[in-house]
């Protein structure tokens, strides 16, 4: 070979563009027929990149994005209940049991906040999540301001029904149908959905598999017809640079065909998240019902003598069963759920130098059939027919 | 065909063209944020608005309704991601963010709201200042009480102390007559603040009423201990409200009315404002209301109002456009039939002609006619003024006997408050 590979594909390329420059027919038709491959070979090239590229991306994002942010606002839920749990019971044992349970709300106020600050960093829903979120920080800041309110009244020895009232606020904004758990439960199905989305758009859309299969089928026909031409035309049996282009095509197909697999994978990970983050949210509301009991019995015990109207009796009694807090299985649970979407979102993401081994595999592709006609064309070069 | 004619080349560039345009998205303009107190039926009737900007602009919105507004906007402006426009249900805090410099004026609309607002409503679209920050989008009615007419048949009580003897008479009879609920999320207390504010408005008159709004009159002023005192004797008397103090305390005030019209009623005299019409209509209950009398008879000269201001946060051009379609007479028609009646304007080239029925056309005639309007006082506080006064009535009803130590509370507060924070301008016409 007289010329650099590089060199070759240089002059090949331009050639496809002056196909009319040749003197002889069969020149031109060889030069025109290895042009079109070069473009089939450009097109697989760039369609099985992107796709693998788009694939591995969009499982990328989701597992960076989606995911903590949908165990963000989960765990934020959780860890507002049992706050909430804990600094009822503080208040409801006196001044002399304010510090253990006091401190424990303070802490899952503090990871409430964390998770928060998590579901916010890692939106994948929009400016509709977004604003969500900044409602339940809002929130927030108004439920301790009542909590601080009714902190300082029990410690006081404050006996009056005023501390009682502090709490039911509170647990209003808390409980309330425009309060935090609701726009909670509101921001984790918007990012379930967005995960959900994610993973059925764009590259990792069923139908968007076409868009490089198309190609790789196309090219590997076309390369096919190109050896029946030589053979008919040279009476060569094979051309073995075009045989070796067909090899490094499959090999790219395989390549790009690992998405498939891989994108099952995700979606099975999120479907497995979606039933992990219900089971959880069965759990976790018979700590919400049993919180909103122990708020009710703790305003009861303060307004039964004044009259508490049917309110307090309304929210205590709640559609979920009468377990005690299981706030430890619910973290467990959601622990649990976390681990499982990461790791099959891991598991589906194949190494990224894949992708520069398709190209690698592409350019080798193209140089084979731009060696594979080169002597054919060479022969034909200053021949009139 | 000539194999020369075919241009692989050419193809190539157009294979490379259409696939940066796949992997590209398209651009969309941007939509206009939105917050506001609104949920529920009044969220919906201002969706049913924003939809109707959209078909006339294009311009998409992003509308999110809270009834905990303040606490919320207050931790996106701190954040440094407000909305780009905000409805605020309070005057205070549209005063406040303008001294912080956080709201775009509207100065385009100046001619608009000049020629649609009476002065006393271009002061307060204002704030204070001498340029427009805000639309008044809605205005409500407040010192009105509203009666199930098959509880009370005769003559409404025209004097407080007709008011006193009737709800006395009826709960010795085991009729329990007021409906009443302190909770409002965030804001829990302000139905008991509407109450002192309009006892002393029509006890005492927009005069001391201007000064006590703008901080002037102590807390422990002998008209304002009268006031606290007055509610006290309706409210805290045995069977006068249901569910008794507790219960009030403890219901949220969007259901203190839910047994009005039930039958038989659990309540049937409640204090609220003129947005509470919707509740009644959802119940299909016939509408009947009185003004909150004073202590002698007489055509009611002042009336207690507040209104939801738009402003702007962000000056895009969505934005704008969408405070200048809120301003227009067109959508100040649109309200009241999206809120069947429920909504009242204070445009006056809209007036009670947009209202459909004679109780919502005698509230839009009295915004639009009365001698003087002031402004809800706890809307028009400083934050923490507004919210001492808020607890202080929930203090009131859960010990009545601790009124001079609540009204002591509360002047410590009122003097510990910055003279330039309070709003001048409660009263006018």
């Amino acid at each position: 070979m007289r010329h650099g590979i590089a060199a070759q594909l240089g002059t090949a390329l331009l050639a496809t563009v002056r196909v009319g420059e040749g003197r002889s027919t069969t020149g031109r038709r060889l030069r025109l027929l290895r042009g079109w491959l070069l473009v089939g070979v450009a097109l697989v090239a760039v369609t099985s990149f992107a796709a693998f590229t788009g694939v591995r991306d969009t499982v990328e994002t989701a597992r960076a994005q989606a995911v903590p942010a949908i165990l963000g606002s989960a765990s934020a839920y959780e860890s507002l209940v049992r706050a909430n749990t804990a600094a009822v019971l503080a208040l409801d044992d006196g001044p002399a049991r304010l510090g253990g349970s006091g401190e424990l709300a303070q802490t899952q106020l503090g990871v409430a906040g964390q998770s928060l600050a998590q579901a916010g960093e890692h939106n994948a829903a929009g400016p509709v999540s977004r604003r969500e979120l900044q409602l339940v920080q809002g929130l927030l800041a108004s439920y301790t301001s009542w909590m601080a309110q009714a902190d300082v009244r029990y410690r006081s020895g404050d006996e009056s029904v005023a501390a009682a009232t502090d709490v039911w606020y509170a647990a209003q904004l808390l409980h309330g149908s425009d309060g935090m758990l609701a726009h909670l439960s509101r921001l984790r199905a918007a990012q379930l959905d967005a995960l959900d989305r994610q993973l059925a758009t764009g590259w990792t859309h069923p139908a968007t598999v076409a868009v490089w299969v198309v190609p790789v089928l196309v090219l590997g026909a076309a390369l096919v017809a190109v050896q029946l031409y030589f053979r008919r035309r040279f009476r060569r049996t094979l051309n073995p640079h075009l045989l070796a282009a067909t090899g490094l095509l499959l090999a790219v197909a395989t390549l790009t065909a690992l998405t498939l697999p891989a994108q099952a994978q995700a979606q099975a990970g999120a479907v497995q998240l979606r039933e992990d983050v219900g089971a959880w949210q069965q759990r976790v509301q018979s700590s919400t019902a049993a919180d909103r009991r122990l708020v009710a019995a703790l305003v009861t015990g303060r307004c039964w003598s004044i009259g508490c109207g049917p309110a307090v009796a309304e929210f205590a009694a709640t559609p979920s069963g009468s377990a005690p807090p299981r706030a430890s299985a619910a973290e467990h649970d959601l622990t649990v759920a976390g681990e499982r979407a990461d790791s099959a979102l891991a598991a589906a993401l194949w190494p990224s130098m894949l992708r520069w081994l398709i190209v690698l595999c592409s350019a080798g592709l193209a140089a084979l059939v731009v060696t594979g006609f080169q002597a054919r064309i060479n022969e034909y070069r200053f021949h009139l027919t | 065909m000539r194999p020369g004619r075919r241009r692989p080349g050419r193809a190539l560039l157009l294979v490379l063209a259409a696939l940066a345009t796949l992997t590209t998205g398209c651009g969309t303009a941007g939509a206009v944020t939105i917050i506001g107190p609104w949920t529920g039926a009044e969220g919906a009737a201002f969706r049913e608005i924003l939809e109707q900007f959209r078909r006339q602009t294009g311009i998409a919105y992003d509308y999110h309704g809270t009834r905990s507004l303040s606490a919320v906007l207050a931790v996106d402006v701190r954040g440094g991601t407000p909305p780009d426009v905000a409805v605020l249900p309070s005057p205070n805090e549209l005063v406040n963010y303008q001294r912080q410099g956080a709201l775009s004026d509207v100065a385009e609309l100046a001619d608009t709201l000049r020629r649609s607002y009476s002065p006393q409503w271009l002061q307060l679209a204002q704030a204070g200042t001498g340029r427009p920050y805000a639309v008044v989008v809605k205005a409500t009615l407040k010192g009105m009480v509203w009666y199930n007419p098959a509880m009370l048949q005769g003559p409404a009580p025209a004097t407080w102390s007709q008011l006193v003897r009737l709800t006395r008479t009826h709960a010795a009879e085991g009729r329990t007559p007021w409906c009443l609920g302190m909770g409002a999320m965030a804001a829990s207390g302000f139905p008991g603040t509407d109450w002192i504010e309009d006892i002393l408005l029509r006890r005492a008159g927009p005069r001391v009423y201007q000064r006590w709004a703008a901080g002037e009159l102590p807390w422990t002023a002998p008209e304002v201990r009268a006031a606290w005192e007055a509610w006290g004797e309706l409210v805290l008397a045995e069977g006068a409200v249901h569910g008794g103090r507790g219960g009030a305390l403890l219901t949220d005030f969007t259901e203190a009315n839910d047994t009005m019209f039930a039958d038989p009623p659990g309540c049937f005299l409640e204090h609220q404002g003129s947005s509470v019409v919707s509740d009644y209509r959802k119940a299909g209950a016939r509408l009947a209301f009185f003004p909150t009398p004073g202590p002698t008879a007489g055509t009611a000269r002042a009336w207690e109002v507040s209104a939801d201001l738009a402003t702007m946060f962000r000056s895009t051009p969505q934005a704008r456009e969408l405070m200048r379609f809120l301003a227009s007479d067109d959508a100040q028609r649109l309200w009241p039939r999206a809120e069947q009646g429920a909504v009242f304007t204070v445009n006056r080239a809209v007036s009670a002609a947009a209202q459909t029925d004679r109780v919502s056309r005698s509230v839009a005639r009295i915004l639009t006619t009365a001698d003087v309007l002031c402004y809800d006082a706890s809307d028009l506080m400083p934050p923490a003024m507004t919210n001492a006064f808020h607890r202080a009535v929930l203090g009131y009803l859960a010990e009545p006997g601790a009124l001079e130590e609540i009204l002591a509370d509360l002047e410590r507060v009122r003097l510990g408050v910055p003279p330039q924070d309070w709003a001048g301008f409660a009263c006018g016409r």
